[in-house]
C-alpha cells in the first residue's frame, strides 16, 4: 500500500532514520580505528596503546547508547568522551616514531568523523547541525592539540571537513524542503478510504439486490404469469409476503444485521464534533473515539458548530505539537453537560509557557467554549502528553422531543408497509409455506 | 509486500520525491572526485587508458543512478541497482589496476569513497539487505585488490591497515545507508498499520449511515411503481390483463436496474462521485467510463485507491474542461491463447518483460484523457505527486501532454497467482445463484 507518511510524522520519522544512520556511520568509523590500532599494535610501538583501545570502546559503547536513547545529557558525554578519544588516538598514531608523513591521514579522521555523526541526536534539523558543527570544532581541537605534540606537520584534514558538510547538507536538505505535494497526501489517504467504504456499500449493494430479485422480481413475475380473474391463494400470499418485507426494518436486516440491532440513531455522524475528526483524519491523524457520541446529538446548532471548531483546533495542536500518530476523543454526559476530551500521549507543554503568538488554544479553545457559558480544563506538562476537557451545557433530551422525531420517521416510513402489518399477524401462518413456491417463480 | 523487499520509495513515494535532489549532488560528487583524484594523482598512473576507463566508468555508475533514481523511471528495480554497483566496481578495479605498482596510499583514491557514496544514494530506494550486501560485496573485492599492492605503499604500517582504510571507505556510507533504510521502512510500515487500523474503524462507524442508505435508495425507487402496485392488487383480490401486462413492465424495469447496478464497478463510482463534485462546484460535467469488459473489477485496492486520487486530482485542476475526462480501460485477456499486444502498448520496459510476460499474465492497460488549459509543465508539476503513486503501483506509465489534451496511460499486470477476477457466472436476475451467495463476493461482476 503506498499510503506515505502524513505530514505531521514527516519530520520526526526522517530525523530518526538520519540518526540511525549517522550511528552506523560512525561505529563504522569507530571499529576501523580501533582495527587499526590493534593492526598497528603488532608493531613495536606505542605505549599508549591500552587506554586509546579503551577510549575508542567507550567511545563506541556511548554511540550504541545514544542510538538507542537520545538525551542532552548523553549527547554531551559523547562528545567529551569522544574530544578525549580522538586526543588518544591521534597522539598515539602520529605520535610512532617515523612512521607517518603528515596529519592529513584517513586513519586520523577515523574519530573525528565519529565524533561529527553525534548530529543525528537532534530531534530537528537545525538542531542537528548544531550537534555536528559542536562535534566538529571539539574533533578539530582535539586533534590540533594532539599533532601539534608530535612532530608530524599539520596539514587540513580534508576527509572530515567534507563529511561534515554532507552530513550537515542532509540534514538541512530534510529538515528545510518542503515536501513536493503536500496536498496530494491526504487526497491519498482519503482515496485509500473511500474505497474501504466502496467495498462496504458494494457489500451492501449486493445484498439489497439479492433481496429486491428475491422478492419483487419474482413476485412480479408471478403476477405477469398469472390468469387474469380472482387472486389465487398462493399469488395473494406471496403478494402480501412481498409487501412485508419491503418494509423498512426488514430490509435493513437483510442488508446489514449489525446495522439494524445497534439501536439509535447517526445523529453523531451529522455533529461538527464528527466532521472535525473527520477532517483531521484525512491529513493522517489516527483518532480513537469512545464514550456516549450520541450525546452530541442533544447540543443546540451553535454549540455544536463552536464545539466542532474547538474539537478541531485541539486535534491541529496534536498535529502540529504533539509529534505523534494518535489522539484519544472521549465524549461524556450528564444530565446538564456535554463534554468533549482531546487526549494525546505527545510532547506537551505548560500553558503558561506558550507565547502570545499561541493563539489557538487560547482563541480557538478557551474564548469560543467559555462564550457559550462551557468551560475548558487543559491538563499538560512537558514529555507527559496534553488533555483538554470542552463542557458545554446541554439540557437532556425531553422524552416528546423524541416522540416527534419518531413521528416525522414513522410519516416517512412506506404506506405499504403500514398496510402490510396490518394484515402481517394474520396471515403470518400461511406466508410460512407460501415462500418456496414463490422462490421456484423465478424466470 | 514483505517487509525484506520494501523500500521507502515504494511505501511512501511522496517522501522519495523530496529526497531526490540528494542523487544528482552525490552523482556529480562522485565524478568530479573521481576526475579530480585522477588530474592530482598522475604521476602515480602507468596505464593511462585503465585510468580513463575507470573514470568513465564512475561516470557510468553516476549516471545509472540519476537516471535510475528520476521521478518518471520509478521504482528503482534490482537490476538497475546491479548495474550501478557494477559500474562503480569496474571502475574501482580500473582505477587500481591504472596505478598497480606505483600507488603510494590508499587513501586517496577515488573507488572506494565513490562506491560508498553511490550506495549510500540508494537508501531511499532499495531494501537496506540490498544496500549492505553490495557493500560486504565491495568490501571483499577492496581487501582483495588492496592486499597484493602492499610492496608499492609509501607508509610503512601492516598491509591490514590499507585494507581497513579502503573498506571503512566504503562500509562507513553503506551502513549510514542501510540503516537509513531499514529504519524509514520500518517507521513507515509502523504507521500504516495504524492508518489502517483507523480506515477501517472509520468505515465501521458510517456502516449504519451506509446500510440506511442503500436500503433508502432501494425503497425510494419502489415506492414509485412496484408497491404501489402490489398494493393495489391486492386490495383489489383480482388480477386484469392490464395488471398482467403492467407487471411484465415492471419486472423488465426492475431487472433492468439490478443488472446496470450488478455492473458497476469502483470506476463507475469514482465517477459518479467526482460527477457529483464538480456538480457542487458549479461545473455540471461529463465524464466517461468505458470499460465494456469491467476490467476495473481485478483492480488490487491500491490500485483503485491510487487510480481514484489521480482522477479526484485532475477533475479539480484549475482549468480542466469538465466534459472532456474519458478513462478507458483495455488490455489482453486471460483464457484466450496470447493475442498480440495492442498498439498503445508499445515497448514495454526490459524490467516488464522479465516479471510479467504479456502472454501469460493478463494486463489492463488504462487510459486517461483529459483537457486540462494549462502549461505543461505545471501539469506536470501538478501530477507528479499523483504519478509518482501511480508509478509505484502501476507499470508502464506514458504521460502525454499537448496543450490542452493530456493523455495518462499505465499497465496493471494482475497478480499471477489469483488470474482473472472471480469470473463466476454472470450474476444476472436470469442466473440468481450468483447474487444468492451466502457470503456475496466483494465484486459482483
Amino acid at each position: 500500500m503506498s499510503l506515505g507518511l502524513p505530514d505531521h510524522l514527516v519530520k520526526a520519522t526522517l530525523s530518526r532514520a538520519l540518526a540511525r544512520a549517522s550511528h552506523w556511520f560512525g561505529l563504522v568509523c569507530l571499529a576501523g580505528a580501533l582495527f587499526s590500532v590493534l593492526a598497528l599494535s603488532v608493531f613495536p610501538v606505542t605505549d599508549r596503546l591500552q587506554i586509546t583501545v579503551a577510549a575508542i570502546l567507550g567511545m563506541g559503547a556511548l554511540l550504541a547508547i545514544l542510538a538507542r536513547w537520545r538525551t542532552v545529557p548523553l549527547t554531551i558525554a559523547y562528545l567529551l568522551v569522544g574530544a578525549l578519544c580522538t586526543y588518544l588516538f591521534t597522539s598515539a598514531v602520529l605520535g610512532m616514531p617515523g612512521v607517518f608523513p603528515s596529519s592529513d591521514m584517513f586513519l586520523i579522521s577515523l574519530p573525528k568523523m565519529a565524533l561529527i555523526m553525534v548530529g543525528g541526536a537532534g530531534t530537528g534539523a537545525l538542531v542537528g547541525v548544531l550537534w555536528s558543527t559542536l562535534g566538529f570544532l571539539l574533533a578539530e581541537a582535539a586533534a590540533t592539540l594532539a599533532i601539534s605534540q608530535t612532530p608530524v606537520p599539520d596539514r587540513p584534514d580534508v576527509f572530515t571537513v567534507v563529511t561534515y558538510l554532507f552530513l550537515v547538507g542532509v540534514m538541512l536538505l530534510d529538515g528545510l524542503a518542503r515536501r513536493t505535494g503536500r496536498a496530494a497526501q491526504p487526497a491519498i489517504h482519503r482515496a485509500v478510504q473511500d474505497d474501504e467504504s466502496r467495498i462496504l456499500r458494494h457489500d451492501f449493494d449486493v445484498r439489497a439486490i439479492a433481496l429486491m430479485h428475491d422478492t419483487t422480481l419474482n413476485q412480479l413475475v408471478s403476477v405477469a404469469r398469472a390468469k387474469p380473474g380472482p387472486l389465487s391463494r398462493g399469488l395473494e400470499a406471496g403478494v402480501r409476503e412481498t409487501l412485508q418485507t419491503l418494509a423498512e426494518r426488514d430490509w435493513l436486516t437483510h442488508v446489514d444485521e449489525r446495522t439494524a440491532a445497534a439501536a439509535g440513531n447517526d445523529g453523531w455522524l451529522s455533529s461538527a464534533v464528527f466532521r472535525a475528526i473527520d477532517r483531521m483524519r484525512d491529513r493522517g491523524l489516527v483518532v480513537d473515539i469512545t464514550g456516549d457520541k450520541e450525546a452530541l446529538a442533544r447540543l443546540d446548532p451553535q454549540s455544536d458548530k463552536e464545539l466542532g471548531l474547538a474539537v478541531q483546533q485541539c486535534l491541529v495542536n496534536v498535529l502540529l505539537h504533539a509529534g505523534i500518530v494518535t489522539a484519544e476523543v472521549v465524549i461524556d454526559a450528564d444530565g446538564q453537560n456535554v463534554s468533549v476530551m482531546v487526549l494525546d500521549a505527545g510532547r506537551g507543554f505548560m500553558e503558561s509557557e506558550t507565547g502570545n503568538d499561541r493563539l489557538g488554544l487560547r482563541q480557538s479553545v478557551r474564548k469560543r467554549i467559555e462564550r457559550l457559558g462551557g468551560s475548558v480544563v487543559i491538563w499538560s506538562r512537558p514529555g507527559a502528553g496534553t488533555s483538554v476537557l470542552l463542557t458545554l451545557p446541554a439540557p437532556p433530551i425531553v422524552p416528546s422531543t423524541i416522540a416527534a422525531a419518531a413521528e416525522v420517521a414513522a410519516e416517512t416510513a412506506p404506506a405499504a408497509a403500514a398496510a402490510a402489518a396490518e394484515t402481517a399477524p394474520a396471515s403470518t401462518t400461511e406466508t410460512a409455506p407460501a415462500t418456496t413456491p414463490t422462490d421456484k417463480a423465478t424466470p | 509486500m514483505t517487509a525484506h523487499r520494501a523500500t521507502q520509495q515504494r511505501l511512501d513515494p511522496l517522501g522519495t520525491l523530496a529526497a531526490w535532489p540528494l542523487s544528482p549532488a552525490i552523482a556529480s560528487i562522485v565524478l568530479c572526485y573521481s576526475v579530480i583524484a585522477t588530474v592530482l594523482q598522475q604521476d602515480q598512473i602507468r596505464n593511462p587508458l585503465m585510468a580513463t576507463l575507470a573514470v568513465l566508468a564512475m561516470a557510468a555508475a553516476a549516471a545509472t543512478l540519476v537516471i535510475g533514481t528520476q521521478p518518471a523511471r520509478s521504482p528503482f528495480g534490482r537490476r538497475i541497482h546491479l548495474i550501478m554497483a557494477g559500474f562503480a566496481l569496474l571502475g574501482y578495479v580500473c582505477e587500481q589496476l591504472s596505478r598497480w605498482g606505483d600507488n603510494l596510499l590508499v587513501q586517496d583514491d577515488f573507488g572506494p569513497v565513490c562506491i560508498g557514496f553511490l550506495l549510500l544514494a540508494l537508501a531511499p530506494y532499495r531494501p537496506w539487505r540490498e544496500i549492505a550486501l553490495s557493500g560486504a560485496v565491495a568490501s571483499i573485492v577492496a581487501i582483495l585488490i588492496t592486499l597484493p599492492q602492499a610492496g608499492s605503499y609509501e607508509v610503512h604500517v601492516p598491509v591490514a591497515v590499507y585494507a581497513i582504510v579502503s573498506v571503512t571507505q566504503i562500509l562507513a556510507p553503506t551502513a549510514a545507508g542501510a540503516a537509513y533504510s531499514r529504519r524509514i521502512v520500518r517507521s513507515i510500515l509502523a504507521w500504516q498499520t495504524d492508518a489502517r487500523r483507523a480506515i477501517v474503524a472509520r468505515t465501521e462507524e458510517a456502516r449504519g449511515q451506509m446500510a440506511r442508505a442503500v436500503v433508502e435508495q432501494q425503497v425510494s425507487a419502489l415506492k414509485s411503481g412496484v408497491i404501489p402496485f402490489l398494493a393495489e392488487l391486492l386490495e383489489r383480490g383480482t388480477v386484469t390483463a392490464l395488471d398482467v401486462a403492467q407487471a411484465g413492465q415492471l419486472a423488465a424495469e426492475v431487472r433492468r436496474t439490478l443488472v446496470a447496478e450488478i455492473d458497476r464497478t469502483w470506476l463507475d463510482s469514482v465517477a459518479t462521485r467526482e460527477r457529483a463534485a464538480l456538480a457542487e462546484r458549479g461545473t455540471p460535467g461529463l465524464l466517461v467510463v468505458a470499460d465494456p469488459e469491467h476490467r476495473a473489477t481485478a483492480f488490487r485496492a491500491e490500485q483503485r485507491a491510487a487510480t481514484a486520487a489521480l482522477i479526484g486530482a485532475l477533475c479539480a485542476a484549475p482549468g480542466f474542461d469538465p466534459h472532456s475526462l474519458v478513462v478507458q480501460i483495455t488490455g489482453s485477456s486471460t483464457p484466450t491463447p496470447p493475442r498480440p499486444a495492442p498498439a498503445t502498448l508499445t515497448a514495454p520496459r526490459p524490467t516488464l518483460i522479465k516479471t510479467a510476460p504479456p502472454t501469460s499474465v493478463p494486463v489492463d492497460t488504462i487510459t486517461i484523457q483529459a483537457a486540462l488549459d494549462l502549461p505543461p509543465r505545471k501539469v506536470r508539476a501538478l501530477l507528479r505527486p499523483y504519478l509518482g503513486v501511480i508509478r509505484v503501483v502501476f507499470a508502464n506509465v506514458r504521460v502525454t501532454v499537448r496543450r490542452p489534451s493530456l493523455t495518462i496511460e499505465f499497465d496493471g499486470a494482475r497478480d499471477p497467482h489469483q488470474v482473472g477476477p472471480p469470473r463466476e457466472a454472470l450474476a444476472t436476475p436470469a442466473t440468481p445463484a450468483g447474487v444468492r451467495a451466502k457470503q456475496p463476493p466483494r465484486q459482483v461482476r
